[in-house]
């Protein structure tokens, strides 16, 4: 049974392994490029999922992290050096100083309030950042060189910074599952079911809050950090309270507490703005908002929520069924 | 906080995903992209046909939105009074007047739809997002809007080029005008990024240079809606300027101007000098009289009196009858000219990048504005005007005033450096 | 700083305080009473901008189109409510929250299909247009109705919430929404005429906020951003914070821009981040 489920895992890894290689030939280069784009999301995502989906805690400003991420190797890639492992180290260090700090600051808080104030926090970030002239104001940090894995080898190209972002994915997803297994992980989804409880139990909730609100941060700084290496340049509005909802509702549209959930979420929504700004030129955001809403009416756990709900018999039965009645329709 | 009769919070269940469940959402998610998603990009790859691919990534939404539009019909009228008019194909995307929409909707047009030729977004910090990615991939941009000067200097790229105007041609040329016109003080505004603050640099420089002074600045940010605050500040300058320069385009242009009158400033005398041709006939249309007696500089002017002009005002009235003649549109009609001229010389041939990019470095065309010649450092020479709001007959109109020809210089000793294609000697 | 720019800033902060208390009343009430997290609070508010809008081009009347106006958008938010929003009452905020999420995307994008991505105006009548002098100030006609008309408006709302029934019942709301329907009171009907009035207060914000201004389709963000603003400065689920933070936040606007050359925007949210830090849960918080 788990050997099945190892299976269909490997097999999904390998599909995505494989892609770029036959992209050019089956279909466009663009899509190394959406998938790219899911990739570095998904990073953020599982953190997100954790603090967000198994600690109960939905934060509207994951964008700090990320915005954070971005902005420093932006800086290190420019003026000191371009080791790309320089950038994510010196990212991750100012984002475990600020989620510190904000930690300690939001998470007295919790559900609504917490909402409020990661909110507040987030557009905070985003109104100095542009306003900060020092760090590029509205225009942001522009003309960014490519990082380097080893001196020598330039992560510039997209192919090799697909597989970069996808080993970095691989073990983002291997750490989370750790996580969620272990036993710090049972207490955060006990922190979600029953605080006081847990803090009868003995445990210090406060400091396990901020340990996770910190550990999801440090996701997502990472995928700040590759998104630079992608796009070279960083705007302030990567801090932007907007890009913080769209996490949210990349998580909300896959199913949350689920690790994969987001990760489809992110996926499906990537997807979704690609083909639909596409077919509807100029009604695309309509069509995405009325899905949104359909799923809530329809499905409001999400994507994985469906997939608890039907059943291959069950669907393949209705369909009998049916056809039967047509058939039956028909003879008379 | 609701709680269920258990007393535990309610929320949404979180159960670790069984493995039925896990494989049902892969299925489910996997089956419906590649139904939607596998088809859709198939129907794109086809053999190359004579087809020419357009891309326009412009501001369809925001700040700017009063533009893109426009540019977009002026460009597929250029299109279709050519000979190019059953091969051509556009492709139009909003960028939002955001930086990295503007370059994913860039990779899009160039990867998906793969178009052959880009034109790109209004706003300078845009332009110079799309032409940093563009560049190392060798595809081509031309640029109709897009201030910013560093394009054409040491941000200069063989594969970009800026048809319209830079921030140095936009400011620069006004300084003398505004000395010998209205006085030697002025009163610095704009929009805080780089455009607004670079027009309003160049300008300041170039103005205290022939012995201006500058009374006050302020810059608010871009989309801010409410003036108020900042109105004030000119009021209580250390000496009543002679007049207020700096670049507000669009929405921010309409709300400024209307409250500039609303607080009583145009009553006392204080005058405002756009930049960037930002009295657009459409933004006139929405600001009312506001805006009347005021100055903004640009190269081009609607309803000019020259042949080039009339030839294309009459094509718009035909092929868009009761739309306004408007900047945008001449610009849109400009850049399609300019490509279509460009295309002559390549034989017709949209792949042949290399060519085109040859070509362009060295172009000459007619425009709605004139004669436009492009300079050394793919940044076009165009003539330049202080055009003066007034209002003719229950129309708006713009009474120009021919301040020169300018292109942008570039050099070590300027703010945007020296553009390594070369820099022009005027 | 001089005395006049004081007056005007001063005079300035009130005013728009005063509109984004209609704002903001309705987005903390009808979360502090239904538990619903109205995230299309925004577009309703430029949804009445528009429609405004529209109104006035057809009938030149500016009254007509104020009164209007609200009434078509609270007619919209009743409808929303009957048939989305209710079925979420007592369940996870998550979905209200996606829910409206998705609804103000679909507002947003709607006005830009109906009425295009160009800004307007809001024309004025004539004896609106122009500005008098205030002891020396100058101050637009226009601003100084809408000051005059909001605080009129906050007045009765004030009034309304302390003196009448239905005022009772709803500060009940805002304690113990249990205790309210154990009285015997239908709370779904509560529910259904507070959407509705919000939406109408909203829309009325709407059409005074975009004749001070230009319209554009993305200003629904401006809005849901202040409602939050305030609400964390001043506290969920209580009129006086939405009233003290609204001010606070329209003060900050005004003052700003002048406090920090080049920081304005960021006067508002340090501000805000000072409260956060000393009462987390904003001033009058009321839970």
């Amino acid at each position: 049974m788990v050997a099945l489920r190892k299976f269909v895992e490997v097999g999904f890894l390998l599909l995505l392994v494989l892609l770029p290689l036959g992209s050019a030939h089956l279909f466009s280069d663009f899509y190394i490029v959406l998938f790219l784009r899911i990739f570095i999301f998904g990073i953020l995502m599982l953190g997100f999922d954790l603090l967000a989906g198994y600690c109960g805690l939905t934060s509207f400003g994951h964008a700090m992290f990320f915005g954070t991420g971005a902005y420093v190797a932006a800086i290190t890639w420019k003026y000191l050096n371009n080791s790309v492992w320089l950038g994510i180290l010196l990212g991750l260090g100012l984002n475990t100083i600020a989620g510190y700090i904000l930690a300690l600051l939001c998470v007295r808080t919790r559900t609504i309030y917490f909402v409020f104030l990661t909110l507040a926090f987030s557009q905070f970030f985003y109104v100095a950042a542009d306003s900060w002239r020092l760090i590029g104001g509205t225009d942001g940090i522009t003309g960014i060189p490519s990082p380097t894995l080893i001196p020598g080898i330039s992560l510039g190209h997209r192919t090799g910074l697909y597989y970069f972002s996808l080993a970095f994915l691989v073990v983002a997803y291997w750490i989370a599952r750790r996580i969620v297994n272990s036993h710090f992980g049972r207490v955060l989804k006990g922190i979600h079911e029953n605080e006081e409880r847990i803090k009868f139990l003995g445990y210090n909730a406060s400091l396990i809050i901020r340990r996770v609100f910190l550990i999801s941060g440090l996701f997502g700084s990472v995928a700040g950090t590759l998104m630079v290496c992608f796009q070279p340049f960083v705007p302030p509005t990567y801090y932007h309270v907007s890009l913080s909802g769209s996490f949210v509702i990349m998580a909300l549209l896959g199913g949350m507490g689920t690790l994969v959930g987001p990760l489809l979420g992110t996926a499906i929504i990537i997807f979704m703005d690609d083909l639909l700004s596409t077919w509807f030129k100029e009604s695309w955001m309509l069509c995405l908002g009325g899905i949104y809403i359909l799923c809530v009416l329809y499905s409001p756990e999400g994507v994985t929520g469906i997939a608890k709900h039907i059943s291959v018999t069950g669907v393949l039965t209705k369909l009998s069924n049916g056809l039967t009645k047509g058939l039956n329709l028909t003879k008379n | 906080m609701k709680r269920n009769n258990n007393g535990s919070k309610r929320g949404l269940r979180k159960n670790l995903m069984n493995r039925r469940d896990f494989i049902k959402t892969i299925g489910i998610t996997g089956g419906a992209a590649l139904t939607l998603g596998i088809p859709g990009s198939f129907s794109l790859v086809r053999a190359a046909e004579p087809e020419i691919r357009i891309g326009h990534a412009t501001a369809l939404s925001g700040v700017f939105a009063v533009g893109g539009p426009l540019l977009d019909k002026g460009l597929r009228l250029a299109f279709s009074l050519s000979k190019y008019k059953d091969r051509v194909k556009f492709f139009l995307e909003d960028t939002q007047v955001k930086a990295e929409v503007a370059v994913q909707k860039a990779l899009k047009l160039y990867e998906k739809d793969k178009v052959h030729i880009l034109v790109g977004p209004i706003a300078g910090h845009e332009s110079a997002a799309v032409s940093a990615v563009l560049t190392p991939m060798k595809k081509l941009l031309v640029e109709a809007y897009g201030a910013n000067s560093y394009l054409v200097g040491k941000d200069c790229s063989p594969y970009t080029f800026m048809l319209g105007h830079t921030t140095y041609n936009l400011s620069v040329p006004m300084a003398p005008w505004f000395l010998k016109n209205l006085g030697n003080k002025v009163f610095l505004v704009g929009a805080d990024y780089r455009t607004g603050r670079d027009i309003a640099l160049f300008f300041r420089e170039a103005f205290e240079k022939i012995g201006g002074k500058v009374v006050g600045e302020f810059y608010s940010p871009l989309g801010t809606t409410e003036y108020a605050p900042y109105l004030s500040q000119i009021r209580n300058a250390k000496e009543k300027p002679n007049g207020c320069f700096g670049f507000y385009g669009g929405s921010d242009c309409i709300n400024f101007v209307r409250q500039f009158e609303e607080f009583g400033l145009k009553k006392d005398g204080y005058i405002y000098i756009s930049s960037i041709g930002a009295f657009s006939m459409n933004v006139l249309g929405a600001m009312g009289d506001a805006a009347v007696g005021f100055y903004d500089c640009f190269h081009t002017v609607p309803y000019m009196d020259i042949p080039q002009n009339k030839t294309f005002m009459a094509a718009w009235q035909k092929a868009y009858p009761g739309e306004m003649i408007d900047e945008f549109g001449i610009m849109g009609f400009d850049v399609g000219v300019c490509l279509v001229k460009a295309l002559d010389a390549v034989g017709g041939d949209p792949t042949n990048t290399e060519g085109l990019v040859s070509v362009l470095h060295k172009i000459e065309y007619e425009s709605p504005r004139g004669k436009i010649r492009m300079g050394p450092n793919n940044g076009t020479i165009v003539p330049m005007y202080a055009r003066k709001v007034v209002k003719k007959e229950r129309e708006f109109r713009h009474e120009a005033t021919f301040l020169g020809f300018f292109g942008t210089p570039c050099g070590p000793q300027y703010e945007w450096g020296e553009c390594k294609l070369g820099c022009p000697s005027t | 700083m001089t005395f006049s720019t004081v007056m005007v800033n001063l005079l300035y902060g009130i005013t728009i305080g005063s509109a984004y208390t209609l704002i903001a009343f309705g987005f903390t009430i009808i979360f502090g009473v239904m538990g619903v997290l109205n995230f299309a609070h925004g577009g309703f508010v430029m949804l009445g901008a528009y429609v405004g809008f529209t109104i006035i081009k057809l009938t030149k009347n500016f009254w007509i189109s104020l009164f209007l106006a609200p009434l078509g958008i609270a007619l919209l938010g009743g409808i929303v409510e009957k048939f989305l929003v209710s079925r979420f009452y007592g369940k996870d905020i998550h979905f209200t929250l996606f829910l409206t999420f998705g609804l103000s995307m679909v507002f947003s994008n709607a006005v830009l299909l109906i009425w295009g991505g160009v800004p307007q105006s809001i024309q004025l009548p004539y004896y609106f247009k122009g500005f008098i002098n205030l002891f020396g100030i100058y101050y637009p006609k226009f601003r100084l109705f809408v000051l005059v008309f909001c605080c009129l408006l906050v007045s009765s709302l004030w009034i309304f919430l302390t003196r009448s029934r239905w005022g009772s019942v709803i500060r009940a709301g805002l304690f113990d929404i249990e205790t309210v329907e154990a009285f015997g009171i239908d709370i779904y009907r509560v529910f259904s005429f507070l959407f509705i009035f919000c939406s109408g207060m909203a829309a009325v914000a709407g059409v005074i906020i975009g004749a001070m201004r230009s319209i554009n389709p993305v200003m629904d963000l401006d809005f849901i951003l202040v409602a939050l603003s305030v609400v964390v400065i001043g506290g969920l689920g209580s009129f006086k914070g939405a009233l003290i933070g609204s001010l606070i936040l329209g003060l900050a606007e005004a003052f700003g821009a002048q406090a920090i050359p080049g920081f304005a925007k960021f006067t508002t949210w340090a501000i805000m981040v000072a409260v956060i830090l000393l009462r987390p849960k904003g001033l009058f918080s009321e839970r």
